[in-house]
């Protein structure tokens, strides 16, 4: 019988025309790849602002806000106005309810009025529950000059978020609204 | 003499395995890490920063997310455009601002000051290169009331209530709005975006800001 022989050489496989489509893919990669970019965000419910900004049910202007139980349960709104004399830049701030009083307030001790707002429904919370609440107000309406910048308004968002963000993760409630018609169109 | 290099018949090809090896590990990086979402955001866009603004909370991973880049533009003054520009920075070696051009949708530029935003100018959605305005702009251009209307039907495909219902009941859609405003956008802007949004029923929003410099 004759005996067979086997090659000795070695196969080599071609991998050229692999490498050059493995090269085309990875120059698409990278022409295509775009770090994320480092953006964070202010989480909000943001529901229309009421038709009347301020408080309903049977409270009167000037009632005690704090003793009629029945008056927790009704919607009330705290409202921010912002003024900027069309400069783009908060010039004056009002704080209170539309319907029974609006305060003047520094831009600089929002944040102290702000938490002078809240802080005696945090003492009185016999739930327990831990972080700040929105107290009697359901919701802060932010009531801004339509030519303010935006960026002053995130300003003034971020600080009704520390008093409105609960611990249990419940989203802070806010409104927005324009005091009067966007210059623009 | 013979001419012959002795084993120059034989051919001297590299050994491309681990080059090969190599570059697939970089593709299978570049495939993972790709992230096709980032095409939806414009990044010309400088968002306001501020200190406490966190990531979204839990799992975003199922969240439906809708995307607005919201902007202020203008007619390009670039004699005999008459496409849509928008302010973008023009920004240094060091990446520092030094001024701001306004650049059309045909690509002219022109330098402008930053605050033409604040009396002025259009209130617009930047969706894909796309510049959305109040009113219709012909094909492919639908008014911004028109797009966030076709997101929301897009929306309610998925619910298991109508259109009418959610007015009739108040309820609300469940995607998530992720507004991204320019910081030198008018309040006026941002606030006819959002009051569109709301008569559409969304009601969660998520407001963009840049990260604060550590």
């Amino acid at each position: 019988m004759v005996k067979k022989h086997r090659s000795t050489e070695d196969v080599t496989l071609n991998v050229t025309a692999m490498l050059d489509m493995a090269f085309q893919l990875l120059a698409f990669f990278i022409l295509t790849f775009r770090p994320p970019p480092g953006e964070a965000q202010i989480y909000l419910k943001l529901p229309p602002p009421q038709p009347v900004a301020g408080m309903t049910g049977t409270q009167k202007a000037g009632a005690d806000e704090t003793k009629d139980p029945k008056d927790v349960k009704t919607t009330k709104s705290l409202t921010i106005n912002l003024d900027d004399r069309n400069t783009g830049a908060i010039s004056s701030v009002q704080i209170g309810i539309p319907s029974v009083s609006m305060k003047p307030v520094p831009y600089n001790d929002l944040e102290k009025e702000l938490r002078g707002y809240f802080k005696a429904k945090e003492d009185n919370d016999s739930s327990g529950q831990k972080g700040n609440s929105l107290g009697d107000y359901e919701q802060v309406v932010i009531n801004a000059s339509p030519t303010l910048r935006w960026d002053q308004v995130m300003n003034v968002m971020e600080l009704c978020t520390k008093f409105t963000t609960t611990a249990n993760g419940k989203i802070p409630s806010v409104s927005l609204s324009a005091a009067g018609p966007d210059p623009g169109n | 003499m013979s001419g012959s290099v002795p084993g120059g018949s034989q051919s001297a090809e590299p050994n491309l395995t681990p080059i090969l090896d190599m570059v697939f590990q970089l593709i299978t990086f570049f495939m993972l890490v790709i992230n096709f979402k980032a095409a939806e955001l414009d990044l010309s866009l400088q968002l306001p920063v501020i200190g406490s603004a966190k990531p979204l909370p839990g799992d975003t991973t199922n969240m439906k997310l809708l995307v607005l880049n919201v902007n202020i533009c203008t007619k390009c003054p670039h004699a005999g455009c008459d496409a849509m520009a928008t302010l973008r920075p023009n920004v240094d070696e060091d990446k520092k601002v030094k001024g701001y051009s306004l650049v059309c949708e045909h690509g002219h530029e022109t330098p402008e000051p930053r605050d033409f935003a604040i009396n002025n100018g259009r209130t617009c959605l930047s969706v894909y290169g796309r510049l959305l305005c109040k009113e219709n702009r012909g094909k492919d251009l639908p008014s911004i009331e028109e797009y966030l209307r076709s997101e929301a039907d897009m929306s309610l495909l998925g619910e298991k209530f109508t259109r009418e219902e959610m007015i009739r009941e108040g309820k609300e859609l469940p995607d998530v709005v992720v507004i991204r405003a320019d910081s030198g956008c008018r309040f006026g802007a941002v606030n006819y975006v959002v009051t569109k949004c709301q008569e559409q029923g969304y009601r969660t929003f998520a407001l963009k800001t840049g990260m604060v410099a550590k």
